[in-house]
Order: C-alpha cells, then sequence, then structure tokens
C-alpha cells in the first residue's frame, strides 16, 4: 500500500461524436480517448480515464497545470470542459495478491477478475467514499497480483487510507513508499 | 439492495444511485399563468401506479448522469433503462388485483 503524491488529474469533458474533440485531444496527448464504458488507455505517464459518456480524466505522475495549459490550448475553439482537479485528489495505490479482497470488503462493485480486469476503472464507493477506482495495466501477473490506484477527494483521503489498512491488517499489510 | 442498469454503466448496486421520481412529467409551458392548484399538481402529484412505474434515477457514484428506468412497483423488478429524451419502451402489460 502507498499514497502516490502530488499527481495530476485533469477532466476533460466534450463530445464523444465530435471528430474535432477526439482528435485535439489525441493531438494534445498521444492516447486515443477511450469511448467504452470503464476503460483506460495509455500508461503511467498518462493515462486516460472513460468515467461517464462525456467526461474523462487524465492522470498523470505530476505537472496538472501544465497538463491542463496543453490541453486547453489543442481544444481552443472546440467544445470542451478542461479542469486542473489534481489539488483535490489524493491517490492511494493497493497491490498484492489479496488486494482484491481488501477492496471488495468495502466496494459495492463486484471486482472478480471476469467483470473488473486490468486496464478498467469507474467511479464507485470504497468504505461509503466517493472513489474512482482503477486496476493497472502493467502489471506483470494482474490475475495473482492485481494492483489498484485508488483516488479519493483528498479530505476523505485520511478516512480511507486508515479504513484500507484496517481492512488489509488480518493479510498482513504493508505500506511502502509511493 | 436493487442491482440497477444504468445504460451507460451497467449492472450496479443501489447505493450508486440516487432517485428522483417521476419521470416524464412536463414543465407547464406557461408557468405564470398556473393557479397555485396546478402548481401543486404540477410539483407534488406523482402518480402512484400498482405495476409499471416510470422513474428516473441518477448514477451519483458512478458516470453521474440522469436516466430513466421502468420498475414494477409490486416485484420491485427493473424492466428496461433508458437515457433521458427518448420514448419509453413498450413493455407488456402487468395486471394485479
Amino acid at each position: 500500500m502507498a499514497e502516490l503524491p502530488f499527481r495530476a488529474m485533469v477532466a476533460l469533458r466534450g463530445r464523444s461524436d465530435d471528430p474535432r474533440f477526439l482528435s485535439a485531444v489525441k493531438q494534445a496527448q498521444g492516447p486515443d480517448l477511450p469511448l467504452e464504458a470503464g476503460l483506460t488507455s495509455g500508461d503511467e505517464n498518462l493515462r486516460l480515464l472513460w468515467l461517464g459518456p462525456d467526461e474523462w480524466w487524465a492522470v498523470a505522475r505530476d505537472g496538472g497545470p501544465e497538463l491542463a495549459a496543453k490541453l486547453k490550448d489543442a481544444l481552443q475553439g472546440v467544445r470542451s470542459s478542461v479542469v486542473d482537479v489534481s489539488e483535490a485528489h489524493a491517490t492511494i495505490e493497493i497491490a498484492g495478491p489479496r488486494s482484491r479482497d481488501v477492496l471488495m470488503k468495502g466496494c459495492p462493485l463486484d471486482l472478480h477478475s471476469r467483470l473488473f480486469g486490468p486496464g478498467q476503472c469507474t467511479r464507485s464507493l470504497i468504505a461509503k467514499a466517493e472513489c474512482t477506482l482503477l486496476q493497472l495495466a502493467d502489471e506483470q501477473s494482474a490475475e495473482a497480483e492485481p494492483a489498484y490506484q485508488l483516488i479519493v477527494r483528498r479530505s476523505f483521503a485520511e478516512y480511507v487510507w486508515c479504513w484500507l489498512e484496517d481492512a488489509a491488517r488480518e493479510y498482513g499489510v504493508t505500506v511502502v513508499a509511493g | 439492495m436493487l442491482l440497477i442498469p444504468c445504460p451507460y454503466c451497467g449492472n450496479r448496486e443501489e447505493v450508486e444511485f440516487s432517485y428522483g421520481g417521476e419521470a416524464h412529467i412536463e414543465r407547464p409551458k406557461e408557468p405564470e399563468r398556473l393557479s397555485d392548484a396546478e402548481w401543486a399538481d404540477y410539483l407534488f402529484m406523482q402518480t402512484n401506479p400498482k405495476g409499471i412505474f416510470l422513474e428516473r434515477w441518477v448514477h451519483t457514484h458512478g458516470c453521474r448522469r440522469w436516466f430513466n428506468a421502468a420498475r414494477d412497483t409490486v416485484s420491485y423488478q427493473i424492466l428496461a433503462s433508458y437515457p433521458m429524451g427518448i420514448t419509453p419502451p413498450k413493455l407488456p402489460k402487468t395486471t394485479y388485483l
């Protein structure tokens, strides 16, 4: 379990049936916008999350304002909205053979690999707090040792962290530097 | 606990949703001409059928979209869900005593 500090998150809204919007985003960022429910694209350096039919998040290691500025530039004249929401959120990563069991104690989703696998993301609840959950796709052994990232509002971060630590205690949890 | 089919995200648990009351209630075209009784009727009076009921839901802790659902008020079975602004699908009539 680790906290990943100071990450960049940019909320992006626009019409998925507008080719100008899609090509502008692609030009600015690289990876294609995922258009299907609950999918992600890109990698740890820059990941795009599908959160709604016209809503995405761009998540990167750092540099929220720069990322937002780049997107805003590219989307000039295209009907869209770009908001840097990095400061409002905290990211917690949890990985290991029992990480799925820990999350399923407090999440209404069915996280079984048949329904929620590597490279998928969604907004849901963790221990009653709203979170954005994604399973990392670039893990070598996603089935045996799934790795998840939880993005929660920063005011909930301490609560969610303590809850996760307590839920994971029975499986033996170690906290590592993010 | 209901398993609600969000038209965008698929089946999700009820805790992720909020309820929005009856669907397809049209806002009065000339609100300034309405009497108090007519306003009250528009704002508060909803049908309360035994059987299929068209209602609004919002996927608050999910894609945050509003949508409509057809729920049987006797069995609580959700027979269909469809995005806002779409005519409701034809559903078989249920009859209860």
